[in-house]
């Protein structure tokens, strides 16, 4: 399957909607990696990471409700999907099988 | 109201995003803007808002052309452009030739006046640069040779100034085989502070610090030492003007001077030596052989210029002429704004540079119209291809997108061949005009200007053709089709026509009062007789001790019809100006008078007449001293007071006015006669006779100058030179034979263009009125009757143009003519010529046409579908 590797930025975005759990948009994914790694990433990023994600297939993507705050604009919510949840397991086995290679002494 | 996000800002959102993102991409930045709201402020909050909307497009939410692939259909585009273009190859060369012509007059002003306006601009200071005139506050005029006295009292007023004073005195450098320099200046040692050159070798700052050093250009160098590596190198200089020798040092070698610098020199001496030569002459301020240059801060420009008319009256108390100014001209002004400046020698004219900005404009315009209304005329033959075109699906955004698309191609097409034509017709043209522009001034900005503006005049011109046809019925609704007639009667073409008109009729008069005027400067009456007269100036001191000697020696040589000395030659630039008193008059009001030295066979043998009184006596030496002779222009300063015989004061001394000639110019018809003081002077002085005037027989000249040349070698090492008078005077009217050579090539390729418009859109009116034509013919219609048909509607528009064409054209020549001393009145003539040579064009445009349908058979054109 063409393009489904996952980036760096990518894996933390992915990461994130699987950890919002159902409430994560712009703002919130954000804030969220923000908070957990001191990265500032511009909302527009954000949505381009989005967006790319979605159509690797890893992420689905609804419209939650509209609010006053957001000037009566709805919110694209996402959600991580099987596939994405696979690939971010994927991933960390690769990591974990890696990481007891490393040896002790290394520094 | 609750603070909003800049209103642009939303707009540029909706502008860069597609409708599927715009939620989504406002929500949240909406949302952080009132996250910002209420923690940095509005004011904060409004400028991050702007910035992350500014930073948000990405590529994958731009809005999207829908149905249109851009690089799939510029393909189509430009294959069907090119097709099309053969296919009607006569109509596409007289829309190009009309296109082409335009763009190279277009592109050949622009180069000129890029070149015109581009002088000086080395030199880095010269935006602080202010050159020194002399003023005569009285009536105005300028001159720009000043003394030494004006740059030093300058210096010593106004401490902070940096002062560069240069003149001229033409000396013979080395020993063996001198070589005469006429391009030698003595010069101040802040020369180069104020002038920006380029130096080979040496210390600009220092190189003429000490005396009897030198600073040569590269070619000079290689003319004296054979190498531009002379620094170091001694050359014996002796001065031309006098009997001095130095013996100096090259501390400086500059490479060639740009040409476009009006601050020009070969070489160049210090300031100390012409001290030396010339001491007693440096403290008066009527010795003006100098041009002065200073440099002022900006901040002070205003002291100094404030400042100057109370210096003057320091310095020179009463004795200062009334006529005594100074003025200060700023230095990139120097070379386009100084036709008003006595003995200006500059070929810059902001006058004439305006006039050829204007006309290029002009021609561009009409040559953009011109291929406007072919492009919307020949749209007819393109009813069925767009017609399928649409069947097929083509929105109108596409269909405009191919005409424009065409257009822009066309542009650049005649862009391209009127590149090419300037560049191998420049050299041609600056030989017909004695130019030097060249290509060199094209930057590449300039190139990229010009392209970019090939594409904008594409897309401008595209877009009427490319409207008209994005409005064209689909193929098949064959009622809309028949009615649809492109461009047909359409006011916008009259206009276009009629404009085109306007434009070649204006231009047309504009031609023939320019050449007429010129002719008439060239061919004016001067009062004197100019022909077979040779002038052969003396500059060497030696040599007009001798010069009564010489006289009689060449007054024997055969075919030699006379001889005269003056201390002016013709025409002259009249540079002693004296004050004239009488008893009438106020000691403390003098009157300017110019002062010409003269011997008592002058008016004779230039063909003056005496209006009164009469010549200086020849043999009385002692009596002459005492004499002068008036021009009628300077006895009206005595109006009823003058009398034969009376006593006049000049410069303070007694003279006896013993006659008056008739006016003559002896100066270029730039200006009027001015008066003038006749006298004869003992050699020595400034005002003494230092050329000889001799009239020879015309049938054996070349031989005669051959004896001149040989007379001349007796007295003198110097090479011989001499010129014709009557040439010299043409010669002064070289700038006004370019201007009207220029206007004349410019107005006929207005009215090239303008025609071969007409061409162009009388063979489509034609072709679409063929089978009207050919009925009428054959109910029996005259040629006479279809041309009638054919030019009626040409003719109002014509006859509307004329309306504003005439009167437009006869005040703005007439302002023209106004900046003339002499000038031709404006003939009626000139309009009824103009009008009729464009109206028998046209006439004769149509009328071809007409000939070409009349050679067919009626019916074979009937009978065709």
């Amino acid at each position: 399957m063409k393009g489904t590797h996952l980036g760096e930025f990518e894996e933390l975005v992915l990461l994130t909607v699987g950890i919002l759990n159902g409430n994560a948009y712009g703002i919130t994914v954000m804030d969220e990696i923000a908070s957990h790694t001191g990265r500032t990433a511009s909302v527009s990023t954000i949505h381009a990471t989005l967006h790319r994600l979605e159509k690797k297939g890893f992420i689905e993507s609804f419209t939650g409700g509209a609010s006053a705050t957001r000037g009566g604009r709805s919110k694209r919510l996402y959600k991580i999907n099987q596939a994405g949840q696979r690939a971010l397991e994927k991933v960390r086995e690769q990591r974990e099988s890696m990481w007891k290679l490393m040896p002790k002494t290394s520094i | 109201m609750p603070v909003q996000p800049p209103k642009w800002a939303m707009k540029f959102l909706e502008w860069t995003c597609s409708s599927t993102f715009l939620d989504e991409l406002q929500g949240d930045l909406l949302e952080l803007f009132d996250r910002d709201l209420e923690r940095v402020g509005p004011e904060k909050a409004r400028r991050r808002f702007a910035r992350k909307a500014l930073l948000s497009p990405r590529w994958h939410r731009l809005p999207k052309f829908s149905n249109y692939h851009p690089v799939i259909m510029y393909k189509s585009h430009f294959k069907v452009a090119i097709r099309h273009a053969l296919r009607h190859r006569s109509a596409t060369f007289i829309q190009g030739l009309g296109l082409m012509l335009g763009l190279t007059a277009v592109f050949f002003i622009a180069l000129y006046v890029k070149y015109e306006s581009g002088y000086d601009h080395m030199h880095e200071n010269r935006d602080n640069l202010y050159r020194v005139l002399r003023q005569n506050p009285k009536d105005g005029t300028r001159g720009h040779a000043t003394s030494s006295l004006h740059g030093a009292t300058l210096k010593e007023e106004f401490p902070f100034i940096n002062l560069a004073r240069y003149g001229n005195d033409p000396v013979k450098m080395g020993e063996v085989k001198p070589l005469l320099v006429e391009e030698f200046y003595w010069a101040d040692s802040s020369f180069f502070q104020l002038f920006t050159f380029d130096f080979i070798a040496g210390d600009p700052t220092s190189c003429l610090d000490e005396v009897n050093s030198l600073v040569v250009t590269a070619s000079l160098s290689r003319q004296l030492f054979g190498t531009t590596n002379s620094l170091g190198k001694t050359i014996p200089v002796k001065v031309y003007d006098g009997n001095q020798e130095f013996l100096m040092e090259v501390k400086g070698v500059v490479k060639d001077l740009p040409e476009r610098s009006h601050v020009q020199f070969a070489a160049l001496g210090p300031m100390e030596n012409a001290e030396i030569l010339y001491k007693q002459l440096l403290n008066q301020w009527g010795f003006s052989w100098l041009r002065t240059y200073i440099e002022v801060p900006e901040d002070r420009l205003a002291e100094v210029e404030d400042g100057i008319p109370r210096m003057l009256n320091r310095v020179m108390g009463d004795n200062r002429p009334a006529s005594f100014g100074i003025d200060l001209q700023a230095f990139n002004d120097v070379y386009l704004h100084s036709q008003d400046i006595a003995a200006n020698t500059f070929r810059g004219n902001i006058r004439n540079l305006k006039i050829f900005a204007a006309i290029g404009l002009l021609i561009l315009l009409i040559s953009l119209l011109n291929y406007v209304n072919l492009a919307t005329a020949r749209a007819v033959t393109r009813i069925k291809e767009v017609g399928v075109r649409k069947t097929l699906g083509a929105l109108p955004a596409g269909i405009m997108g191919q005409f424009i698309v065409e257009s822009v191609l066309f542009t650049l097409a005649g862009g391209v061949a009127a590149v090419c034509l300037v560049v191998s017709g420049l050299p041609y043209i600056n030989n017909l005009l004695s130019l030097d522009l060249s290509t060199g001034v094209v930057t590449f900005w300039d190139a990229l200007l010009i392209f970019g503006s090939l594409v904008m005049l594409g897309i401008i011109t595209g877009i009427l053709p490319a409207l008209a046809m994005a409005k064209l019925p689909t193929l098949g609704d064959t009622q809309a089709t028949l009615n649809f007639k492109p461009g047909q009667g359409s006011w916008t073409r009259k206009a276009f026509i009629g404009i085109q008109y306007f434009v070649s009729v204006g231009l047309l008069v504009g031609a023939f009062a320019v050449y007429k005027q010129y002719q008439y400067l060239k061919n004016f009456d001067l009062g004197f007789d100019s022909s077979q007269l040779v002038h052969i100036p003396v500059d060497d001191r030696d040599m007009q001790q001798k010069l009564s000697l010489i006289k009689e020696k060449i007054k024997g040589l055969p075919g030699v019809l006379g001889v005269t000395m003056t201390g002016e030659d013709l025409p002259s630039d009249l540079n002693n100006t004296w004050d004239l008193n009488w008893n009438g008059s106020g000691r403390e009001n003098p009157l300017p008078i110019d002062i010409v030295g003269v011997d008592q066979d002058y008016f004779d043998l230039i063909g003056i007449g005496f209006k009164d009184g009469h010549n200086f006596r020849a043999g009385y030496a002692l009596d002459s001293a005492r004499t002068v002779v008036f021009n009628e222009e300077a006895r009206k300063y005595l109006k009823d007071q003058y009398q034969q015989g009376q006593e006049v004061l000049i410069n303070g001394r007694n003279r006896k006015l013993i006659g008056v000639v008739e006016n003559h110019h002896n100066i270029t018809l730039h200006s009027k006669v001015v008066p003038i003081a006749y006298m004869i002077f003992p050699a020595g002085f400034r005002v003494s006779a230092d050329n000889l005037l001799v009239k020879v027989n015309t049938d054996q000249v070349s031989s005669q100058l051959g004896q001149l040349e040989e007379v001349w070698k007796e007295f003198s090492g110097d090479p011989f030179s001499y010129n014709f008078v009557d040439e010299a005077f043409a010669q002064a009217y070289q700038a006004e034979q370019r201007f009207s050579t220029l206007v004349g090539i410019f107005t006929l390729i207005a009215i090239a263009i303008s025609i071969v418009g007409l061409f162009g859109l009388v063979s489509f009116t034609v072709q679409r009125k063929l089978k009207e034509i050919s009925i009428r013919r054959i109910l029996g219609a005259t040629e006479l009757q279809l041309t009638q048909l054919l030019g009626k509607d040409f003719l109002w528009v014509f006859i509307l143009a004329l309306v504003f064409a005439l009167p437009a054209a006869w005040y703005l020549i007439g302002k023209w003519l106004n900046n003339f001393a002499y000038s031709i009145d404006l003939n009626p003539l000139m309009l009824v010529a103009a009008v009729l040579i464009c109206l028998t064009l046209s006439a004769l445009v149509i009328v071809y046409h007409l000939q070409r349908t009349t050679k067919i058979n009626p019916s074979t054109i009937l009978t065709s579908e």
